[in-house]
C-alpha cells in the first residue's frame, strides 16, 4: 500500500500517529487531534493533580461536580466494565498504584520492594454518575483509573474530529490504539502488529476499513517488585497483574474503545479468551508467551511477514 | 336532654369520613415527597439487562450484591448514551496486510 501522509508526536506519555487520505487534510487533522488529546489529558489523566478524574479521586466518598469529558469517559468505563463482566474495571486505580505504577511510566523505578496489601478491587458497581447534576461519586478508599478506556475514547473522538477537519478519511493512533473515520484509502488502512506500538518493523499487519483496532501487551509496561515481574494489566479479582497466558492480544471492533476493552479483557481471561471473543464475533489475534497464535472470528490467517 | 340517635350517627359518620379523607390525602403527600426525595438522592439508576447476565462467564466475585440504590449509573452525558451495550464487532473483519507502514498497533 502506498504510504499515506502522516505525522507523529508525543502524547499521554506515549506516541500519536495521525494519517489522512488527502495530504491537504493532514495539518488540520493534526491540529484537531492535538486539541482533543489536550482536552482528554486535562480531564482524565491520573498523573495530573489538576485533572477532573483526580478531583473525583480526592473527593472519594462524596458527590463531586465533574466536567462532561470525564463523565463521558467514566460512563464508557462503566459500560466496558459491564460488557466485560468486570474484567476491565475503572476501580483498579489503587491496585495499579500499589503495584508501583503511580507516575508516568518513564519514571517508574524498574525494581523495588515486594508489594504488600494486595486484594481484589472494590468493583465498578459502586461507582455512581448523576447525569442530570453532572457529578460523580466513588466510595471512600476507591481510586479510579480511566487510563486505557480514556485513551481509546480519545482515539475514537480524535479520529472523528480529524476526519471532519480534514474533509477526508483519517486514522488516529494513540499509543497503538487505532481509530479510523471516513472513507478509507484504497485497500484499507494498513496497521502493523507488534508487542510495542513503536516497533518500526512489526512484521505482521492487517488492513481495516472502519472502527478501531487495539493491542494489549504484557511485555511493554512491566517492571519488577520483590524480584517478581509485574505489568500494568491488573486482574480486578486479585488486584495482581494478570497471569501471562498471552503476550499480546489484538482485536478489531466497531470502535477503538470496544477493541481496547476486548483486548484488555482477553489478557485477563487467559485461556477463556478465544471462546469469549468468538461469542462476541470479535476478530482477534492472540499471541501466546511461546509465540504461537490463536485467531478468532475471521481474523486473517495469512499475514505477510 | 337525650340526643337524637340518628343525628349522632350522622355526625360520627361525617367525622370518620373526614378522618379517612385526611389520611388519604396525607398518604398521597407523603408518597410524593418520598418519591421526590428518592429521585433526587438516587439518580440515573440502571438495571443491567438480562442478556448481559446470560453472557457472563460464571459470575464475578468482586461484584457485591446490589444494595438498594447502589447500582452504578451507566447513563452517559449527552452524546454518549451507551448504557450497558455489549462490545460490538467491526462492520468488516480485517484483511491481511503487506507487513509494513508507519502505524503500529501494539502495547504502549
Amino acid at each position: 500500500m502506498e504510504e499515506l501522509p502522516h505525522a507523529m508526536f508525543p502524547v499521554f506519555g506515549t506516541g500519536a500517529v495521525v494519517a489522512t487520505v488527502d495530504p491537504e487534510g493532514l495539518d488540520p487533522a493534526v491540529a484537531t487531534v492535538r486539541r482533543v488529546c489536550e482536552e482528554f489529558d486535562a480531564a482524565c489523566s491520573g498523573f495530573r493533580t489538576d485533572s477532573d478524574v483526580e478531583k473525583v479521586n480526592r473527593c472519594a466518598g462524596t458527590w463531586v461536580a465533574a466536567g462532561s469529558l470525564v463523565l463521558a469517559a467514566l460512563s464508557e468505563a462503566l459500560r466496558v466494565a459491564a460488557a466485560t463482566d468486570g474484567d476491565v474495571d475503572p476501580t483498579v486505580g489503587s491496585a495499579v498504584h500499589r503495584l508501583g505504577y503511580d507516575r508516568d511510566f518513564a519514571a517508574v523505578p524498574a525494581d523495588g520492594p515486594a508489594v504488600i496489601g494486595i486484594e481484589p478491587v472494590p468493583g465498578y458497581a459502586r461507582v455512581r454518575i448523576d447525569r442530570q447534576r453532572r457529578r460523580a461519586r466513588i466510595p471512600a478508599g476507591v481510586r479510579l483509573d480511566l487510563g486505557a478506556t480514556a485513551k481509546a475514547l480519545a482515539a475514537d473522538r480524535a479520529a472523528a474530529a480529524a476526519a471532519s477537519a480534514a474533509g477526508c478519511g483519517a486514522l488516529v493512533s494513540l499509543g497503538g490504539d487505532v481509530a479510523v473515520e471516513g472513507p478509507p484509502p484504497a485497500g484499507g488502512w494498513e496497521v502493523g502488529l507488534a508487542d510495542w506500538h513503536g516497533d518500526s518493523a512489526p512484521g505482521r499487519s492487517v488492513r481495516i476499513r472502519s472502527g478501531g483496532l487495539a493491542t494489549s501487551s504484557t511485555t511493554v509496561r512491566s517492571w519488577r517488585r520483590g524480584g517478581d515481574r509485574v505489568h500494568h494489566i491488573v486482574d480486578p479479582r486479585t488486584g495482581r497483574s494478570a497471569l501471562e497466558v498471552w503476550r499480546t492480544v489484538s482485536v478489531a471492533a466497531a470502535t477503538c474503545v470496544d477493541a481496547n476493552a476486548a483486548s484488555t479483557a482477553a489478557v485477563i481471561r487467559g485461556e477463556r479468551a478465544p471462546a469469549w471473543l468468538e461469542e462476541l464475533e470479535l476478530p482477534a489475534m492472540l499471541v501466546r508467551t511461546d509465540g504461537s497464535i490463536v485467531r478468532t472470528a475471521g481474523w486473517p490467517a495469512e499475514v505477510a511477514a | 336532654m337525650a340526643s337524637d340517635p340518628i343525628a349522632t350517627r350522622d355526625s360520627g359518620l361525617r367525622r370518620v369520613s373526614r378522618i379517612t379523607r385526611r389520611a388519604f390525602a396525607g398518604a398521597l403527600v407523603l408518597a410524593g415527597a418520598l418519591s421526590a426525595l428518592a429521585a433526587r438522592e438516587l439518580p440515573g439508576r440502571t438495571s443491567p439487562p438480562v442478556g448481559h447476565v446470560a453472557r457472563s462467564h460464571g459470575g464475578s466475585s468482586l461484584l457485591p450484591p446490589s444494595e438498594p440504590g447502589t447500582a452504578p449509573g451507566l447513563q452517559a452525558p449527552s452524546g454518549q448514551g451507551t448504557g450497558s451495550a455489549p462490545l460490538q464487532p467491526p462492520v468488516s473483519a480485517p484483511v491481511a496486510g503487506s507487513g509494513g507502514g508507519p502505524i503500529v498497533s501494539g502495547g504502549s
